[in-house]
């Protein structure tokens, strides 16, 4: 049995547009059998990357991902699939369920086409829709069905295979709040069923229930620093694409290029700012990385500000 | 797999339907077009083979007794010794109605050796058995050049140059009517072997003569054959446009699929089962409906046994070929786009 979930400096880059986006830069976090995990940030934070490098759909560009002795970010092509089939359990958001299948039908699918005996794959199919109170409608097809009564059968087929881990993507996102309620008790129940359980979410509510948490991005919480002045010297750099982003920069003295890098290596001037302006807000603000890199035209002096402080002084907001 | 497959048909039912009944009237135009073109090649081959097997000697110069108008002199037939026939193309007058025939002046000899459905052969003067695709039932009479003509038997199976039907004439009523009474013939029929071509004759074989007779109608057959194949590639689009829209629709729930374990190669296997199930359907259809559809047609309609178990074979390569795109489509699905929002 797998114990425990361990990602240790895990990073994801990809090519978007001709320039490189890394939604997951050294993410670290540990998940124990029988506990919940929930991911928690807005859209774009890298939630769902990282359900599919955990779900072994995506390879990250470095770091590990291990679950129980099995080392996920070393296995090849087929071994990944066998790995997905023996031990991850999907639940997507919106459903995803199979429109042409029966709910019993789209929970069978998974074994049914992993090979095993259809009999036996209908026999497991109607325990994981009783586990998920969903019996009485295992004849229907997913458009009778209600929002919450699909996710049942979604969270019925990620576990009709009894796998260790569970992914679950926003569980709750299309569901009003008694059907949310409902599913977040299912996936407790999971849980105590001994289930390593990720969810990834941007719904606070599932907060209190989690064992654990992981910020997917800057929060406001952390530490807004003092006002400070710093000085570089032309074609130093200020910060680079894809870096976390925490200060906004006022130009007292000097100018600065903004440039965004793409991957291929090459680089374009987006702008170049004079005293007077500032740069950086939007990735401060957001907790988005930053889109482009900043660097000395000439020998600058600049005031960084904290993104709330930026907002009272500056902005006036 | 089989499962996915059969329910998704039945939950896309009446698309696949429709598409099937799209294909299948291809497909019957496919079986009639096959049907006239055999038609095409084998009616002269019936037609010489119902008048005789011997070698035809035809004056040096003329292509066939059924396409060329030359004429062996009487002292030419004299001196070939075997046994003259007459061919014209005549116009037939039946109750006031005219239409084109393969008119053949044969002697009492040859003209007995034609099978018949029905009656006698033309035995007096003014007599004549006729192919039944004239619409003359024993009994009737006929005019043609300028003699009224009484049908006295009926052959099958006896038409040229597409349909035209033979009206099979004593030798002597032939030449008074085509060329008042000169003792003429378009061939003289030779035993095979006996007889080689000189400076002033050709022999042919019946094969040949056969083979001479297709000729009017190769550009007609090869217009047929250029149909053909625009009626498969017309069967492929269809086949392949509503195999991919249903591979686009599907794109999401082949992507769950393969998260959750299964393979590319069930998946475009799924796909093209279907294709394979609407063109073997659609070929189904089409058999049926060609039965109905071939009696009505003017022309006959010989539907090659071949063509049952070819037509079929053709179209599950095309439907193979024509779902490819959406193979290819499944293969570049990533899983993870299983992940994120609402289709």
């Amino acid at each position: 049995m797998s114990d425990r979930l361990v990602v240790t400096d895990l990073a994801v880059e990809f090519i978007h547009e001709k320039y490189a986006i890394r939604p997951i830069d050294g993410l670290s976090f540990e998940a124990l059998q029988g506990e919940m995990t929930v991911l928690l940030g807005p859209s774009g934070s890298g939630k769902t990357t990282l359900l599919s490098c955990l779900g072994g759909i995506l390879t990250p560009t470095s770091g590990s991902i291990r679950l129980g002795d099995t080392d996920v970010t070393a296995l090849a092509a087929g071994a990944l699939e066998t790995y997905r089939r023996d031990n991850v359990g999907f639940v997507f958001q919106a459903f995803n369920l199979i429109p042409s299948l029966t709910a019993l039908q789209n929970v069978a699918i998974p074994l049914i086409l992993t090979g095993s005996k259809r009999s036996h794959a209908f026999e497991r199919a109607e325990a994981a829709l009783g586990l998920v109170g969903m019996s009485e409608r295992s004849t229907h097809l997913p458009a009778r069905l209600s929002g919450g009564q699909q996710q049942r059968v979604a969270v019925a087929r990620g576990i009709v295979h009894d796998p260790p881990l569970l992914l679950a993507d926003e569980p709750t996102a299309n569901l009003d709040h008694v059907q949310a309620e409902a599913i977040i008790q299912l996936l407790r129940d999971l849980r105590d069923r001994g289930c390593i359980i990720v969810v990834s979410t941007h719904d606070a509510r599932l907060v209190p229930v989690a064992d654990r948490t992981v910020q997917m991005a800057q929060m406001d919480e952390t530490t807004e620093p003092t006002p400070q002045q710093v000085r570089y010297v032309a074609g130093e750099s200020i910060f680079e694409q894809e870096d976390r982003a925490n200060l906004v920069y006022m130009i007292d003295e000097g100018e600065v290029d903004i440039v965004r890098v793409y991957a291929d290596g090459t680089e374009e001037l987006l702008t170049r700012l004079a005293p007077g302006q500032y740069f950086g807000e939007l990735g401060a603000l957001l907790g988005y990385p930053r889109a482009a890199s900043a660097r000395a035209a000439t020998d600058i002096t600049l005031t960084a500000y904290g993104p709330k402080t930026f907002k009272s002084t500056i902005l006036g907001e | 797999m089989w499962l996915l497959t059969a329910l998704d048909i039945k939950y896309r039912a009446i698309r696949f339907v429709v598409v099937t009944i799209g294909t299948a009237l291809v497909f019957t135009l496919l079986f009639l077009m096959t049907g006239l073109i055999e038609q095409f090649n084998q009616e002269p081959f019936l037609m010489v083979e119902q008048v005789s097997s011997d070698d035809w000697a035809v004056p040096d110069g003329s292509s066939g007794p059924f396409t060329s108008s030359q004429v062996l002199r009487p002292d030419q037939v004299e001196s070939l010794g075997g046994i003259p026939v007459l061919v014209a193309r005549g116009t037939t007058d039946i109750e006031g109605e005219e239409s084109e025939g393969i008119v053949l002046g044969l002697t009492d000899e040859t003209a007995s050796s034609i099978p018949l459905a029905e009656g006698r052969s033309a035995s007096a003067e003014l007599e004549a058995v006729v192919d039944v695709t004239t619409g003359l039932e024993l009994g009737n009479t006929f005019g043609l050049g300028n003699g009224s003509f009484e049908v006295v038997g009926l052959t099958e199976d006896t038409t040229l140059l597409a349909g035209q039907p033979a009206i099979f004439v004593r030798l002597d009523d032939a030449r008074q009517v085509m060329f008042g009474g000169a003792e003429v013939a378009m061939a003289v029929l030779v035993e095979p072997g006996t007889t080689e071509s000189t400076t002033d004759i050709t022999v042919l074989t019946s094969e040949q003569v056969a083979e001479d007779a297709l000729g009017p109608l190769e550009s007609a057959v090869s217009s047929i054959d250029l149909i053909r194949i625009l009626l498969w590639v017309v069967a492929a689009i269809i086949i392949g446009a509503v195999v991919y829209l249903s591979a686009l629709e599907r794109q999401r729930d082949f992507a769950v699929l393969l998260a959750v374990g299964g393979r590319t190669r069930q998946l475009s296997a799924s796909l093209a089962i279907q294709a394979v199930f609407v063109a073997l359907l659609a070929v189904g259809t089409a058999a049926a409906l060609q039965a109905v559809v071939a009696p009505v047609f003017p022309l006959k309609v010989r539907v090659p046994a071949s063509s049952l178990w070819q037509l079929p074979t053709v179209a599950i390569v095309v439907a193979l070929l024509a779902a490819s795109a959406a193979m290819r489509r499944v293969r570049k699905t990533d899983p993870a786009t299983a992940f994120g929002g609402p289709a």
